[in-house]
């Protein structure tokens, strides 16, 4: 028993050290690090993107002087951006965090992220509506990477067995093809209404003319429940009583399941998509189609967008200017954009390089259709987004998601639970001491 | 005395100032001034507001209420599955137990958030082995019973083999003298066996109504998978959702802590019903 | 004990508790036993199924997942290319995943278990100013939830720059409630009040007896405690959630359920993460299978006395 015991003690000191020299060589992970030695600026970025380590190696190659280390965080979207907050005020922030457009001004009214227009001088590379993005009152926070369109990816094979052979250029039309579609095959849908993702709703209502966020002075106005995103509200829920679109939401299990098996026809959208279906339906590539989204009136190209995100040096930084720098290399240079192209995928949002040759070749499951960014040059010249984000966008959004869940669950009025989300906004602007209409 | 000194001294420094931390967090929220998206941002005294906040939303009772649901549901299952099979691996001539023993106790390995995982697979539609192209698992209904399983799946061989081993503590003695009365298995395992384990059965009980008011992996992993769980579906889950979604820790500090008193009156109460059956038992 | 071993009981009987002291009790009974065997195999079914389930998926690949019958294996080879796939996923970062996992789970275990074996001994053993204060106190921390105390322990922790490191993990783990009153109540029942007055007699200084003798005669029950801590540690998901942001620094359950979560943009990995949940528990399976007999839960079923 002692001799076991003895070993059970030497086990514990083992790990122990083990654990001490593993967390001495992953501390460099926080800007509280990111010291200058011997004359090199270390910095960190956090960024989720797939394919971003390549962008940064390259970086790294050029520039010596000023070394970036990407950091994965653990989550995306709202996860990571409260955590930035909080560590905010702890002083523990990478130097460059990716921030989506919708919650850069949480970003700015928490501090967490500073103006870089001391740093970035060709700004003017940027369409007047994507600086409306990161610029509030007279300050630019961040270099925008991308825009992302609202698309209708749709299954071309599968929708000419149903005798559709153009994809519908208005929403009237694209609920008789979904009609059509799930009559023919009871098992088959058009799409699905998604009640988890409240940017996708929100890029809808862009399209339908809604601007949830407007201001005045210093004053808000919020009008989620506006005329424009009740009709689109009320589109979708006549299309569910119907029956004749699927209530789930996106990126299950059942759905990636109905995407592949050609049980669910099409997908409106980002641009971003075409990296996403390869997991998502990996048997079907070449099978999809992108075509602008559906019009309210026929003629109309306005459309919405669904994400896009921009680079922004954080508070915390001790070495804003060669973050800025860093950022500016990625999102506005040819050859920042050229590797984002071909490792991410993205659209570029800095209109000088939206005709680069590498955007002459589709992404990888688009093989099919050659032309795939020249549409998507043509609809990001079409975007219409709101004024600004609400500062408390999480709320809206989250509310989205509790409240039409809870509608398409239980068959209850969608015009209903738009009315809360704008009361769920409106109650906590107000609270927090925002001045509201 | 110096042994209980680390305990004492990581307890205070990893649960005792966190937990004071977090009543003060409960009485403060972020106030923000003068500009479009503030000029300054500060920490103020709030009072209760944020206590008055959580107990007005009505959202904040039904996530109670469906907690209380659950646990209705898992908590006697648990009990019932977890001592029906600790009587059974007890039972004379029953084969193999040791097999059955390990495959029941199995599930305590697989951490709650890929139990979810799994039991998602299992119960949706596209992938379900169990019927789920006819039983809708994510239903108004169904929706309760799908977490209370995966909830219950996971601790049921552990409350087994807690039952189990307080059922082998019983004094043969006792069985001997039944058994020359003339009474069967059954009875013995009803009359003696099961007031004789009554105390692990209450402490099995207690910590099952606790392991309930703290349900979060579940409902939140399977959340993705349906529309039938909102992100405030439990109270936890809204405590979650507050703090590090709506960034908002002052209000979720509150929910926490309102659940925190709620959770002390529940196992207060469990605890004084367990102990009364067991010295009832014991008489 | 040879009629115990012929009608198969036998080994459950010594594996769960040491000393068997009901040896002849069997051969008095004579009921049916088919009843009782046919509930176990039922909830063995319902208990094995979903791991079951794992195995089987991990033979195919994202596309057979979702098109051939869930509980028939498919022979396409996808097993290997599964296997292959999460061990070489972001330059093999599930192998990193595991170490983690085992610095938090088994060094977080075996401190922890050190500490609440030392709480439990000097509460158990001694009673001195507060102590009972101390152990009430103790046990009623259980109650606190860990989703309250995540926030203002991530607060505090980034305040001393520790977020984000090894540390911040296993630290808030270290001390275990459950663990400290498992432990004081095994130092009752087991280590005799004579034995330590012997060693005091003769000399054993305090520090001595509880490493000499206190030790020793709880050992079989720290094995117990450090299952259980290890187990907690592998469960608990929302701590290493909440305090990391590098994925090198993820246990297991972090790192594939991001591989599976649909958030912003990253592709859904599952038939990879179904390899590495099989991969995960298969190890774990064999510890518990071969650490049976250590498992000396009887100490928990003395009933609650808070």
């Amino acid at each position: 028993m002692t001799r076991r015991t003895r070993s059970l003690l030497g086990a514990v000191a083992a790990v122990t050290v083990a654990a001490a020299a593993l967390t001495g060589c992953s501390s460099g992970n926080n800007s509280t690090d990111s010291a200058s030695s011997g004359g090199v600026v270390h910095l960190t970025f956090t960024n989720w993107d797939n394919g971003m380590q390549t962008l940064v190696n390259t970086w790294n190659k050029e520039n010596p002087k000023i070394q970036v280390k990407l950091i994965k965080p653990s989550g995306t979207g709202y996860t990571l951006y409260n955590k930035l907050i909080t560590d905010n005020s702890a002083g523990t922030n990478p130097d460059l965090t990716e921030v989506e457009y919708q919650a850069l001004p949480m970003m700015v009214s928490n501090k967490v992220v500073v103006p870089i227009d001391k740093y970035v001088t060709n700004l003017s590379n940027f369409s007047k509506s994507t600086l409306s993005q990161v610029q509030f009152e007279g300050k630019t926070y961040g270099v925008p990477q991308n825009v992302c369109p609202l698309v209708f990816f749709y299954r071309k094979d599968l929708l000419a067995k149903d005798g559709i052979t153009t994809p519908p250029a208005t929403w009237d039309e694209f609920a008789k093809d979904a009609a059509i579609v799930h009559k023919a095959n009871p098992k088959q849908y058009l799409m699905n209404f998604d009640a988890s993702s409240p940017e996708w709703f929100a890029g809808l209502a862009q399209q339908a003319g809604a601007n949830w966020w407007t201001t005045s002075g210093d004053t808000w106005s919020v009008n989620i429940d506006d005329a424009a995103t009740q009709k689109v509200a009320s589109y979708w829920q006549n299309l569910l009583d119907q029956g004749v679109i699927a209530p789930g939401p996106s990126w299950s299990t059942q759905w990636n399941t109905d995407m592949n098996s050609g049980n669910i026809l099409g997908w409106v959208s980002g641009q971003w998509a075409p990296n996403q279906l390869p997991t998502i339906a990996p048997d079907t590539a070449g099978d999809w189609v992108a075509a602008p989204v559906p019009a309210w009136t026929a003629g109309d190209q306005t459309i919405g967008t669904w994400g896009g995100e921009v680079e922004a040096v954080t508070a915390n930084s001790k070495h804003p200017a060669e973050a800025a720098k860093f950022a500016n290399w990625m999102n506005n240079t040819k050859e920042g954009i050229n590797l984002l192209i071909k490792n991410v995928q993205v659209f570029p949002a800095a209109q000088k390089y939206q005709s680069l040759p590498a955007l002459q070749t589709p992404p990888p499951f688009m093989k099919n259709q050659p032309d795939y960014n020249t549409l998507m040059k043509q609809l990001a010249s079409n975007v219409r987004g709101f004024d600004i984000w609400g500062p408390n966008a999480n709320i809206t959004f989250n509310s989205y998601s509790d409240a039409f869940g809870k509608a398409v669950q239980n068959h209850t009025s969608f015009v209903d639970a738009l009315k809360t989300v704008q009361t769920d906004t409106v109650s906590d602007m107000k609270k927090t001491g925002y001045k509201v209409k | 005395m110096l042994l209980v000194a680390p305990a004492v001294l990581l307890l205070v420094l990893f649960t005792f100032a966190p937990a004071v931390y977090a009543f003060v967090l409960s009485v403060l929220k972020v106030q923000v001034t003068g500009g479009l998206l503030g000029t300054s941002t500060a920490q103020v005294f709030a009072g209760f507001e944020n206590y008055v906040d959580t107990l007005a939303d009505p959202e904040f009772w039904d996530s109670l209420g469906r907690m209380l649901i659950i646990a209705v549901i898992g908590v006697p299952a648990t009990l019932f599955f977890a001592t029906l099979f600790a009587l059974c691996l007890d039972a004379n001539r029953a084969r193999l137990t040791g097999i059955w023993r390990l495959a029941i106790f199995l599930p305590y390995a697989v951490p709650g958030v890929i139990a979810s995982l799994l039991w998602g697979f299992l119960y949706l539609p596209a992938t379900s082995p169990i019927g789920g192209q006819f039983i809708d698992y994510f239903g108004n209904t169904g929706i309760f019973f799908a977490v209370a399983n995966v909830a219950t799946w996971g601790v049921i061989g552990f409350n087994m083999v807690v039952l189990f081993t307080a059922v082998r503590a019983i004094p043969k003695e006792i069985f001997d003298a039944a058994q020359i009365d003339g009474a069967s298995e059954l009875q013995i395992a009803l009359r003696i066996k099961l007031p004789m384990i009554a105390p692990a059965l209450s402490m099995v009980a207690l910590f099952s109504v606790i392991g309930a008011l703290q349900l979060f992996n579940e409902p939140t992993t399977l959340k993705p998978l349906t529309n039938a769980i909102s992100s405030t579906w439990v109270p936890l889950m809204r405590v979650y959702s507050d703090a590090f979604v709506n960034n908002n820790i002052y209000g979720g500090a509150a929910s926490a802590f309102t659940l925190l008193v709620m959770t002390v009156a529940a196992t207060v109460l469990v605890n004084v019903i367990g102990n009364r059956i067991s010295k009832r038992s014991a008489r | 004990m040879t009629q115990a071993t012929i009608d198969g009981r036998g080994r459950a009987a010594r594996a769960s508790i040491g000393k068997d002291a009901r040896g002849g009790r069997e051969q008095a009974r004579r009921a049916p036993g088919l009843v009782p065997t046919i509930i176990l195999i039922v909830g063995s079914l319902y208990c094995v199924l979903p791991v079951l389930w794992i195995l089987i998926a991990s033979t195919k690949s994202n596309g057979e997942l979702f098109s051939t019958p869930p509980l028939l294996p498919s022979f396409s080879g996808s097993f290997w290319d599964n296997l292959a796939g999460i061990l070489t996923y972001d330059n093999g970062i599930w192998l990193r995943w595991a170490l983690n996992t085992v610095i938090y789970a088994v060094g977080g275990g075996l401190v922890s278990t050190l500490i609440a074996g030392a709480a439990g001994y000097a509460l158990g053993k001694y009673t001195f100013w507060g102590s009972k204060t101390i152990f009430r106190t103790i046990v009623a921390a259980v109650l606190l939830p860990p989703v309250l105390l995540a926030v203002p322990q991530y607060l505090l922790l980034a305040q001393v720059g520790l977020t984000n490191t090894y540390w911040s993990v296993l630290l808030p783990q270290l001390v275990s409630p459950f663990a400290i009153y498992l432990c004081k109540i095994y130092a009752e029942a087991s280590v005799p009040d004579e034995i330590v007055e012997a060693a005091r007699i003769d000399g054993a200084s305090e520090w001595r007896i509880f490493h000499s003798v206190g030790l020793r005669l709880m050992f079989p029950a720290l094995i117990t405690v450090f299952l259980i801590q290890f187990i907690a540690v592998w469960n608990n998901f929302l701590l290493p959630f909440v305090m990391l942001s590098n994925n090198e620094l993820y246990p297991l359950t972090l790192g594939m359920y991001g591989m599976i979560m649909p958030t912003g943009g990253q592709p859904n990995q599952y038939s990879l993460v179904i390899a590495g949940v099989l991969l995960s528990i298969v190890p774990l399976a064999i510890i518990f299978l071969s650490l049976q007999r250590f498992w000396k839960i009887d100490l928990l079923s003395g009933g609650v006395k808070l």
